[in-house]
């Protein structure tokens, strides 16, 4: 990655560093990476408020409190923040239909239902927000394809279908999926090489290995998908020069593309990976260490 | 020597490719730099709208600037004219137009555009709904496009039945238009309701 490169992405860091991270930590590599350097970087990204931003000056924001409160999980080191604080800056963002806000601006999204619910999972805090009106606003963005958006209204997409599957794990209100409605259309992701895209008509993609195939284990259907013809296409976008993965074979290779297809051989059974917990996109033993469970649907 | 094209080899290309990143890096820490600075001061002046802007239209997802640009506006509207709120406000928009013309799916670019139209005085959701009309014709399946869409409908009030018809040709365009059936079957409901309770039979 080049210099330019690295500070154009700087309004993400935190969440690359989550990505980064997790990619090390599932190929068992972890203590490669200095430890007290990250805990120090990620110390400087929380407010006062409590959220955290993704890097030291910028803005808090739900998306980089989770990615932050998912580092300090893998490094067992949730004590070097204000963790409290962080549960009252989750809960300052609830709305009353039960949505969350990105931050005090005011977007709502379903990804920021996500990041409340796992982040209070992770601290053990989830009855600090009103969990029943969270799983009320997430149906309502249940589409007629069994799929879901980011608000009432809006179409479905893999994405989106990952935040509010596992915001309903979570909560343990996954009953309310249509299962095979949705497990259809994920399915129906799969193309002819073998790759899977993020709705109708779509390019494949890398990372939807994760969003579609992680959403699919969480619903009973991951038997669904050609398994063969996935693990094939994420393995040609692997870039044999660096070793990173790219969105699709011959394109740049990124952190983010890297954790998604580890995570998605992962879920296909690759022995070269660690398990991967499918709600949380984390290594199974770290949500064992910390005695985290979230029921899934079974396989029918 | 007359005429004799300089041409570079691959090597000196890189090296003078790697000079130039490094200045545009150089450049962009000193003008965020710059902008921290002020807005700790809660210096709101010429120059931390320029630099703002000047940074956002090179890298538009960068929240902390439009929260700042966002926080400027709400200690300024509060002491100008309303022609001179609309002028400033409308600055904004013809900011968001440009940044979405080279990132039509950046969140914050969306996002900004929604918190001006909230407060705006007269806001004109005609324009609104022209503008999706024009970034939908670039891009059918743009679901920020979609999303803010359904915004301006709701905004302003407009009819379902014309979104309905809306639909109809988008798909007569294109059968395959996925969103636009997506859109249709929340519409349905909506422009065919229940029949009346009131004489006693259902829908």
């Amino acid at each position: 990655m080049s210099g330019q490169e690295y500070c154009m992405t700087e309004f993400l860091r935190v969440s690359g560093v989550y990505w980064g991270l997790t990619a090390m930590d599932l190929m068992g590599q972890l203590h490669r990476m200095n430890k007290e350097e990250v805990l120090h970087f990620v110390e400087g990204c929380q407010h006062p408020c409590g959220g955290f931003g993704p890097t030291h000056q910028q803005d808090p924001h739900l998306l980089y409190t989770l990615s932050a409160i998912q580092i300090l999980t893998l490094y067992d080191s949730l004590d070097v923040i204000d963790a409290e604080q962080v549960v009252k800056y989750i809960v300052s963002l609830q709305q009353e239909d039960g949505s969350f806000y990105g931050d005090h601006w005011g977007e709502v999204d379903t990804r920021f239902s996500f990041c409340s619910l796992a982040c209070l999972a992770l601290m053990g805090r989830l009855n600090a927000i009103n969990v029943d009106k969270a799983v009320e606003f997430v149906l309502s963005c249940m589409n007629f394809d069994g799929g879901f958006g980011s608000v009432p209204g809006s179409e479905s997409h893999a994405g989106q279908v990952y935040c509010c599957v596992g915001a309903l794990a979570i909560a343990g209100a996954l009953y309310h999926v249509d299962a095979d409605q949705l497990g259809w259309w994920l399915a129906e992701r799969q193309l002819p090489s073998g790759g899977l895209n993020g709705r109708p008509e779509k390019l494949p993609d890398v990372c939807y290995s994760w969003w579609v195939l992680s959403s699919l284990k969480m619903i009973g259907r991951i038997h669904w998908i050609d398994k063969e013809k996935l693990e094939h296409f994420i393995m040609a976008s692997q870039d044999e020069e660096t070793g990173g993965f790219s969105d699709r074979p011959g394109d740049w290779v990124d952190p983010f593309h890297t954790l998604f297809g580890l995570g998605g051989l992962s879920l296909l059974g690759n022995k070269q990976v660690k398990p991967v917990n499918p709600v949380f996109c984390m290594p199974q033993d770290v949500l064992d260490r910390i005695g985290l469970k979230v029921k899934l649907l079974d396989s029918v | 020597m007359h005429g004799r094209v300089k041409v570079r080899t691959p090597k000196e290309q890189q090296e003078v490719k790697q000079r130039e990143r490094a200045e545009k890096v150089k450049a962009y820490h000193a003008a965020i730099e710059k902008v921290y600075a002020k807005r700790e001061e809660q210096l709101h002046d010429a120059e931390a709208w320029k630099l703002t802007e000047k940074l956002l239209l090179q890298n538009p997802d960068i929240s902390t600037l439009w929260n700042f640009r966002r926080e400027m506006f709400e200690k300024l509207l509060p002491n100008v004219s309303e022609d001179q709120q609309q002028k400033q406000l409308n600055g904004d928009l013809l900011l968001v137009e440009h940044c979405l013309h080279n990132n039509p799916k950046s969140y914050s670019i969306w996002l900004h555009r929604r918190w001006v139209m909230g407060k705006l005085v007269k806001p004109d959701w005609e324009r609104e709904r022209d503008l999706c009309n024009l970034f939908l014709k670039y891009d059918e399946r743009n679901f920020h496009c979609w999303d803010y869409r359904r915004f301006v409908i709701s905004s302003a009030q407009m009819l379902a039945e014309d979104e309905f018809a809306f639909t109809y040709d988008k798909i007569t365009a294109n059968f395959s238009n996925y969103s636009a059936w997506h859109y249709r079957s929340k519409l349905l409901p909506v422009v065919r309701p229940a029949a009346c309770v009131l004489s006693g039979e259902e829908g």
